[in-house]
């Protein structure tokens, strides 16, 4: 039996004009392409689940073939996509069934809306693919699959449920960017968030031996491997952070991870993550003032955390570890004020990396629900414009107009040559002080 | 200092860096993707280079400085306009 395991990558911002301007700017176009090389973890980890004597493929399509092109025909395919490909993912999962082969649908958007996908699918995974996955196979060999399957959304990373994510599949792949996870799920729970924390019932963390042994796996892929941990936020759980720092020095990577401003809160945590070889961290700072972040999170986490940022960010960066700061743009509390004052905040800080993106409401995030509640989504289904740059909603202080101005002149001002310069120039000066 | 001797001090100072030897390495190679850095890996080694020949490359410069070749032609420059 073959299995195919096909993952959807690679987004197109839809508005034109953000379009435009977005592949003009070096530093915004570095950071798409990064993304973009990221290989499927989801994919790698169901082709781990899939019995021995399964034959798998792993395979990565940006563009679709052409109705004319041939497919590559399998017994069984599995599709996973992020919400801005879900179309594609359908088109492609119908053209299969066409063929008369099964496919099986899963991921995120799939989880989310499950009877949307089911439309398009033989069968479909939500949640994590484990304690799914190997009795769909199984049942599928029987001639008796279900049309779902849920897998667990707790005990992921436990014996008999865990498996280690099969990096082999991405020996050939031109890129050096690998991703390993540490956890699944973030106690802070932004209202806007459509990552893995929709996937579990609670914050769930992998061994720390677990991790160690996969990025040795992974690291004999590829040379000069760069890790990005695929994590919503790795530093939840500090003690665990310490222990995990220590394991990964001695194996000498460079690598990338999420977390939150709360990382600086600890010293120690700090100049272990320099000596481990972390190169960046991003941060979802999300607004530079505490009224744009208040309802944000349970408890107002972020809102109270902001007064902070500016000094957290100069601890971090004196490390030698860069903070790469993440703003959402179009919260509730914002106005047309809000993009000068993001562009004085990158510059106040000396962020060596600024991330922009307009608040995006996922289907089924609590934000989709707040906003269809309250009749503020532009369109009833915009899936493919779920790419963090396309407005798809009425921000309160703002016209659709105004924010898609205010985000374009922030792009200019970021991603600019000569401002671009500085932050270079700033982390060499961070770099050579600690020589 | 020569081209030659930028050359020599360069493969040694970019070595120690990255624990990759460029003795066999053409002066023409682009290093960044030779030696396999992201770009905040390649703006690493520029500022070990700068702080070991005591030099200051220009911001402009700092995306053409890809080789062997146009880093040693730089800091010949750069070594040179130094105050006695």
């Amino acid at each position: 039996m073959r299995i195919g395991l096909i993952a959807m990558c690679g987004v197109r911002i839809a508005t034109e004009r953000l379009a435009e301007a977005g592949v003009t700017l070096p530093q915004f176009v570095n950071r798409g392409e990064v993304v973009a090389s990221l290989p499927s973890l989801g994919l790698l980890t169901v082709a781990a689940l899939t019995p021995d004597d399964v034959e798998v493929e792993y395979l990565e399509v940006d563009a679709l073939p052409g109705a004319d092109e041939p497919l590559q025909t399998f017994d069984l395919v599995g599709i996973s996509s992020f919400t801005a490909r879900i179309n594609d993912a359908y088109a492609l999962a119908d053209r299969y069934r066409k063929l008369g082969i099964p496919v099986v649908l899963g991921g995120i958007h799939v989880t989310l809306l499950p009877d949307e996908a089911a439309q398009h699918a033989d069968s479909i995974v939500v949640n994590g693919a484990e304690g799914a996955w190997p009795r769909l196979v199984e049942d599928f060999r029987l001639g008796k699959m279900k049309p779902r399957y849920d897998g667990l959304a707790s005990d992921v990373f436990e014996a008999g449920n865990y498996a280690a994510p099969r990096f082999e599949f991405l020996r050939d792949r031109p890129y050096n960017r690998l991703t390993v996870q540490t956890s699944r799920g973030c106690p802070l729970n932004c209202e806007f968030c459509a990552a893995s924390l929709r996937l579990t019932s609670s914050f769930q963390q992998k061994s720390v031996a677990r991790c160690v042994s996969e990025i040795q796996h992974a690291k004999e892929v590829t040379s000069h491997p760069f890790f990005e941990l695929a994590d919503d936020n790795t530093f939840v759980n500090k003690k665990w952070g310490k222990e995990f720092l220590r394991a990964l020095t001695p194996l000498g990577i460079e690598w990338f991870t999420e977390t939150d401003i709360s990382i600086a809160d600890d010293d120690e945590l700090l100049e272990m993550l320099a000596e481990s070889g972390c190169r960046q961290i991003l941060v979802g700072l999300e607004s530079p003032s505490a009224e744009g972040l208040e309802g944000m999170n349970p408890n107002d986490w972020k809102a109270k955390r902001c007064d902070q940022y500016l000094a957290a960010i100069d601890k971090i960066q004196s490390k030698g570890v860069t903070v790469n700061g993440c703003f959402v743009l179009g919260l509730d509390n914002h106005t047309t004020d809000i993009f000068e004052q993001v562009s004085r905040f990158a510059e106040d800080s000396e962020l060596i990396e600024v991330q922009i993106t307009v608040m995006t409401p996922f289907p089924g995030t609590p934000l989709y629900a707040r906003l269809h509640r309250e009749g503020r989504l532009l369109r009833d289904e915009f899936w493919d414009r779920c790419t963090l740059f396309d407005v798809n909603y009425r921000s309160k202080n703002m016209s659709v107009e105004e924010l898609e101005e205010g985000i374009m002149w922030l792009f200019q001002e970021l991603y600019n040559e000569p401002a671009f310069l500085k932050r270079k120039r700033h982390y060499m000066e961070i770099v050579k002080s600690r020589l | 200092m020569d081209h030659n001797e930028a050359l020599a001090k360069l493969r040694a100072t970019i070595g120690e860096v990255t624990q990759v030897q460029l003795d066999n390495t053409s002066v023409d190679e682009d290093l960044v993707a030779f030696l396999g850095l992201d770009s905040l890996g390649g703006l690493r080694m520029l500022a070990a280079i700068e702080k070991r020949f005591d030099i200051c490359f220009p911001d402009e410069e700092l995306g053409k400085l890809k080789t062997l070749d146009t880093l040693a032609r730089s800091i010949v420059v750069l070594d040179g306009e130094k105050p006695l």
